[in-house]
């Protein structure tokens, strides 16, 4: 009877051994982003977000890398190219660069299981390619027009509500000495937001015609656009030297009041309203309508702030990929962010410049993501070299807009 | 009898003699060439002990206080001593997997010199002229097949590849330059090829070891792009993507806590080429470029 019972014991405790593992096992997601987790303010979103989620979901563990950019970028195009060496999840703005990705069959379609997630509309198109959607975007950023409220206001300049009183600001602040834009072009892309605008206020959506090659790069609203870039570049509006600044000198320039307006991203909210970085009194307004143009101020231009997207490699584990994607887009995990744009519904925005910034959001009624991430890869680099020779005051800024009509006419083919 | 050029000599000029027009030029252009490389190696000292607001205002003007958070902060995110040792394992497997190949393969090809060795030589030296770029991709696949991705010889073994036939064309010109008879004296004495090349001529060859040692130390230390790709583990991360990680995530937002992190990362291959510049200098003049 004991021997019995001994063996029945023995029994029951190989039984648990071999079963208290599986149980017990940890389901592991590796994440690449750009962000350190160092708590900064700049990083606060993505430490909370990491650290948060494991907390609640002890059965998960986060394996998160941060590789910054163009790390994150020049990694992941390699294993995604290769096939091998993914990460679960990736960090990522969307568009046609995770398009591609999408293409190459790499990336997981979790339309059924984050469809319902609340989010704003836009955010969720930035994730969606060919009407699957592969993630999601927590925050949303937007071009609009920084302004510092100091000099404005010795100035007796009101904000402007037309690219016409744009133009009389600017020379007004122009004959005061005071730079009108501040850039940084040196860097390429930063010259692109104001491009973007200035073509939409002139012809509408004319862009999207054009990457749908209904109608051509160098059509007469993106002819138009760059000549009034042009123009603005003669008149000394990005200062005597737009091309030899770089995007941290342009951040320089208004920390320091020495520009009035920056035409950027809302991801400058957090540095723009932190007392660290500036102590000018700087505000966010939406790019002003056009008399006579096509696209309204509710045109808005702006792309994924921060998203995240899944690969195949985590297609066995695709019920912690969702969990993730689900708290990535909770107003727990949105609350932590103190500049960044949410397009987490309820979450209040962090500060009186990030709430300027969503008020702008809020009234968009069509939003065209940047054409550089939005586009095939192949023309995006051309696209800002192109852009980047309207601050050559010789420059046929028709013949350049031709230049690139031909390349987007090898790579995406011919308009229709 | 004749007259000194001005200058030379160290006598006093005499005077209303006329300047070396030449000279002076030569000294001026060589003086903004050396300018331009040692100022950028001076400004992160410019910029590293301000605060991101008086960095703004007065980014080139001395610091008003002396502050060491930059650097506080920059070693705390880093990291270093853990991407320390992965540095340093990362730097020596290159140097193992370089210098001795690319040694012997230099001696063979400087001393045992036929149609056959010519041709395999200038098969290796073509591989110096194929940029890793362009072959990132089919590299990363052939390393995930061989299971080298995500480890540290995965970073170090395509690092010996690239640097074996730059190092065996620098060896192959210095045993060139040494003198035949010193190798013929030991063959008489009774030395096989073996103990020719490690007892008699390795040993000369001592300063373009130096060199090779500590360029390949040098280039492993500051690799970027073939850890990047190769490595995902944060546990494997060298010292080079543990800076690149800071750096991206402050670069153009906080230009004072970037240069510290530049200058800790800079700081190990400064101190040693101070060190042993003068191997350097050396090894790169007893002939290591000649033939």
């Amino acid at each position: 009877m004991k021997k019995r019972a001994f063996i029945a014991l023995m029994v029951v405790i190989c039984c648990l051994v071999v079963v208290m593992p599986l149980t017990a096992q940890q389901l592991k997601l590796t994440v690449w982003g750009r962000d350190l987790t160092d708590g900064e303010p700049d990083h606060a979103y993505v430490t909370a977000l990491i650290k948060d989620f494991q907390a609640k979901n002890p059965d998960i563990t986060i394996d998160y890398v941060a590789l910054g950019d163009p790390g994150l970028a020049d990694k992941t195009k390699i294993t995604m190219a290769a096939g091998s060496g993914l990460p679960d999840i990736f960090q990522t703005w969307g568009g046609s660069t995770m398009g591609g990705y999408a293409d190459a069959g790499r990336l997981m379609d979790l339309t059924a299981d984050l469809g319902s997630v609340p989010g704003s509309a836009a955010a969720r198109g930035a994730m969606t390619w060919k009407g699957k959607l592969y993630g999601v975007a927590p925050f949303f950023a937007i071009a609009g027009v920084f302004v510092n409220e100091g000099i404005f206001k010795a100035n007796g300049l009101g904000i402007p509500s037309s690219v016409d009183q744009f133009e009389r600001v600017a020379d007004m602040l122009k004959a005061k000495d005071i730079q009108p834009f501040a850039c940084g072009e040196a860097d390429k892309w930063p010259g692109l937001a104001l491009y973007m605008y200035l073509t939409d206020r002139f012809g509408g959506d004319i862009f999207s015609q054009a990457a749908a090659r209904k109608a051509r790069f160098d059509n007469d609203a993106f002819v138009k656009a760059a000549q009034l870039y042009q123009r603005w570049v003669k008149k000394g509006y990005f200062g005597d030297k737009p091309l030899g600044e770089k995007y941290g000198d342009a951040q320089q320039l208004m920390a320091t009041g020495k520009a009035a307006m920056h035409i950027t991203g809302s991801w400058m909210c957090a540095q723009y309203s932190s007392k660290d970085f500036t102590d000018q009194q700087i505000g966010f307004y939406a790019f002003p309508a056009m008399k006579g143009g096509k696209g309204p101020v509710t045109d808005i231009m702006g792309m994924t702030d921060i998203g995240f997207a899944a690969t195949k490699v985590a297609a066995s584990r695709k019920d912690a990929v969702v969990r993730f994607m689900k708290y990535a887009m909770s107003g727990d995990a949105a609350a932590a962010e103190p500049g960044r744009v949410s397009s987490v519904p309820g979450v209040k925005a962090p500060s009186a410049l990030t709430t300027m910034a969503s008020n702008v959001f809020g009234t968009a009624k069509l939003v065209q993501f940047w054409w550089d991430q939005n586009l095939p890869p192949a023309v995006t680099t051309p696209l800002n070299d192109t852009i980047q020779t309207f601050f050559l005051p010789d420059t046929d800024v028709k013949a350049s807009l031709t230049k690139f009509e031909n390349l987007a006419t090898q790579n995406m083919g011919a308009v229709k | 009898m004749s007259t000194l050029s001005p200058g030379i000599g160290g006598g006093r000029q005499p005077r209303g003699s006329r300047v070396n027009v030449p000279a002076a030029i030569v000294t001026i252009i060589l003086i903004v060439l050396a300018l331009a490389v040692i100022v950028p190696l001076f400004l992160p000292l410019l910029f590293v002990f301000k605060t991101r607001l008086e960095y703004s205002y007065n980014p080139w003007s001395l610091p008003r206080q002396i502050r060491w958070d930059n650097f506080v902060q920059a070693w705390k995110v880093i990291q270093l001593g853990k991407g320390m040792v992965n540095t340093l394992i990362v730097c020596l497997g290159a140097i193992a997997c370089t210098v001795p190949p690319a040694a012997c393969a230099g001696y063979i090809f400087a001393r045992y010199r036929s149609r056959m060795t010519e041709v395999i030589f200038y098969v290796i030296l073509a591989g110096y002229f194929v940029p890793l770029q362009m072959v990132l991709l089919p590299l990363y696949r052939m390393s995930v097949g061989l299971h080298l991705a995500d480890t540290l010889p995965g970073v170090f073994l395509p690092m010996a590849a690239f640097g074996i036939s730059f190092w065996t064309l620098i060896y192959r010109s210095f045993f060139r330059s040494l003198p035949c008879e010193l190798a013929e004296a030991a063959r008489i004495d009774g030395a096989g090829h073996w103990g020719t090349f490690f007892l008699i001529m390795l040993p000369l060859a001592g300063p373009a070891t130096v060199l090779a040692v500590l360029l390949v130390f040098m280039s492993a230390w500051s690799d970027y792009l073939l850890s990047l790709i190769m490595i995902s583990s944060q546990a494997l991360f060298t010292m080079q993507l543990r800076v690149a990680q800071f750096l991206n995530a402050y670069g153009v937002d906080h230009m004072p806590r970037y240069s510290a992190a530049a200058i800790i990362s800079a700081a190990p291959t400064l101190i040693l080429y101070i060190l042993g510049h003068r191997w350097i200098l050396r090894g790169t003049l007893a002939g290591a470029l000649k033939g």
